[in-house]
């Protein structure tokens, strides 16, 4: 895998932490991996580091790709409150979303698009609370598209551009917006966002008969990155979509699935969501609180 | 999940540990437990009101566990810390059966437990209080 990311130093750095926490001397974390030289110059950002190199680290310190996570949170993520304002706005938690929208309000410490993108999401969120139309939205996505690299070659694009694939139900960036999601590794280097995009998109997809075989890929990747990194937000979202994906596929298991999403819903959400509805419907007509109270009868026979 | 690792979380500042270590404390105590019998329900309230998200790890389990050795069966939120601890067991693992749970056959009988199940609103037990974090 050729793909590197400045970003993923952080990880980098979570890794050295955690080398001298366990005492472990360079010369054994590196063996077979990489040379002394090569892993200072990722050290020093002289060179980014390959994520395959990364990932072999990780496996050598021998610890869990979240007890890394939790380090770059910790000391790496920015203090804005863009990563909750983004998650609480997706997840429909509007008014735990409120205290960061009015501090993201007119939000300018950062490059232009991400700057751009906090902007539309503020107004995301302004059509979501019905202080937007949705035409007015469509126009300022319209009217900021040059802020955006159509290649998607990074999060920020990835992130307007599944947005504007929602927002005007247009699939004309399909190609493009997959690919990415698929190949752009941001799982690593910004999964916080990762998340929330790609459970939009296959969101937005499911509703897509004639897109199945790309909803199903995502969804089988989501999977496997939200048990990567054992997130409950993560793991909520991928097992709904896991179990359309299955359902699609005639695999009764689906249900197992379909369960799990709920159960997650009520330790994680503080009222019922919406934001799975279509898909829920495609697969039973069975409301949620009857396929819920069922499952706890069945454990009571 | 809800098993042998602990899930990462978005934010640190109230751990569900934390809540459960010092839920644990107060109520393990006879004493302590007798003193504070009346503000029992207000305390897991409060906890349960105020946990940060994403902290579905092992003290979740063990913070209801401790909630239904303490809480009568009188008491009003004693049929919503068992559908918590129900719903938590099921989600760990969705083989479990109530049947072969020491701790809830020494509490009520699957009769009584059933007619909780099925008289219990689930719309009133998202478990995330909105706007109070």
């Amino acid at each position: 895998m050729d793909y590197s990311n400045k970003e993923l130093t952080y990880y980098l750095e979570a890794v050295e932490s955690l080398r001298k926490e366990k005492g472990l001397s360079i010369d054994d974390l590196i063996e077979d991996v990489t040379s002394e030289r090569s892993y200072r110059r990722y050290l020093n950002q002289e060179l980014p580091i390959p994520l395959n190199t990364l990932e072999k680290l990780i496996f050598k310190l021998d610890v869990d790709f979240p007890d890394i996570l939790i380090y770059v949170l910790k000391i790496k993520q920015k203090p804005s409150g863009i990563i909750e304002f983004l998650t609480n706005t997706h997840y429909q938690e509007y008014e735990l979303a409120k205290p960061f929208y009015k501090n993201l309000k007119h939000y300018d410490k950062d490059s232009s698009n991400l700057n751009t993108l906090v902007f539309l999401y503020v107004s995301y969120y302004d059509y979501l609370t019905n202080l937007l139309s949705l035409d007015e939205l469509r126009k300022l996505f319209d009217s900021s598209k040059h802020f955006f690299d159509d290649s998607i070659s990074n999060i920020e694009s990835l992130s307007y551009f599944v947005l504007y694939a929602y927002i005007f139900d247009n699939l004309t960036y399909h190609d493009i917006i997959t690919s990415s999601l698929l190949e752009k590794n941001f799982y690593m280097s910004q999964i916080l966002l990762f998340d929330i995009i790609i459970d939009q998109y296959l969101i937005f997809l499911s509703k897509k008969s004639s897109y199945q075989d790309d909803y199903m890929k995502l969804a089988s990747f989501f999977y496997q990155v939200a048990h990567l990194w054992h997130d409950a937000y993560f793991i909520y979202s991928a097992h709904i979509h896991q179990a359309y994906q299955k359902f699609l596929n005639s695999d009764e298991t689906y249900l197992i699935d379909l369960k799990k999403h709920l159960y997650y819903e009520y330790m994680l959400l503080s009222k019922p969501s919406t934001l799975y509805l279509s898909i829920i419907s495609s697969m039973t007509s069975i409301s949620k609180e009857t396929i819920i109270k069922n499952d706890l009868l069945e454990a009571i026979q | 999940m809800l098993g042998d690792k602990q899930l990462i979380t978005q934010q640190y500042d109230i751990d569900m540990n934390v809540i459960q270590s010092l839920a644990h404390s107060l109520f393990s105590n006879k004493q302590l437990k007798e003193a504070f019998s009346s503000s029992i329900d207000q305390t897991f309230l409060y906890a349960t009101e105020n946990i940060k998200k994403y902290h579905l790890d092992d003290g979740l389990i063990s913070f209801f566990t401790d909630a239904l050795h303490y809480i009568q069966k009188e008491d009003q939120s004693f049929s919503k810390y068992i559908m918590y601890y129900l719903m938590i067991k099921r989600l760990q693992n969705l083989n479990y059966q109530a049947k072969n749970d020491a701790l809830l056959q020494n509490l009520l009988t699957l009769d009584e437990l059933k007619s909780i199940v099925k008289n219990t609103s689930l719309n009133n037990l998202y478990f995330m209080k909105a706007g109070k974090i």
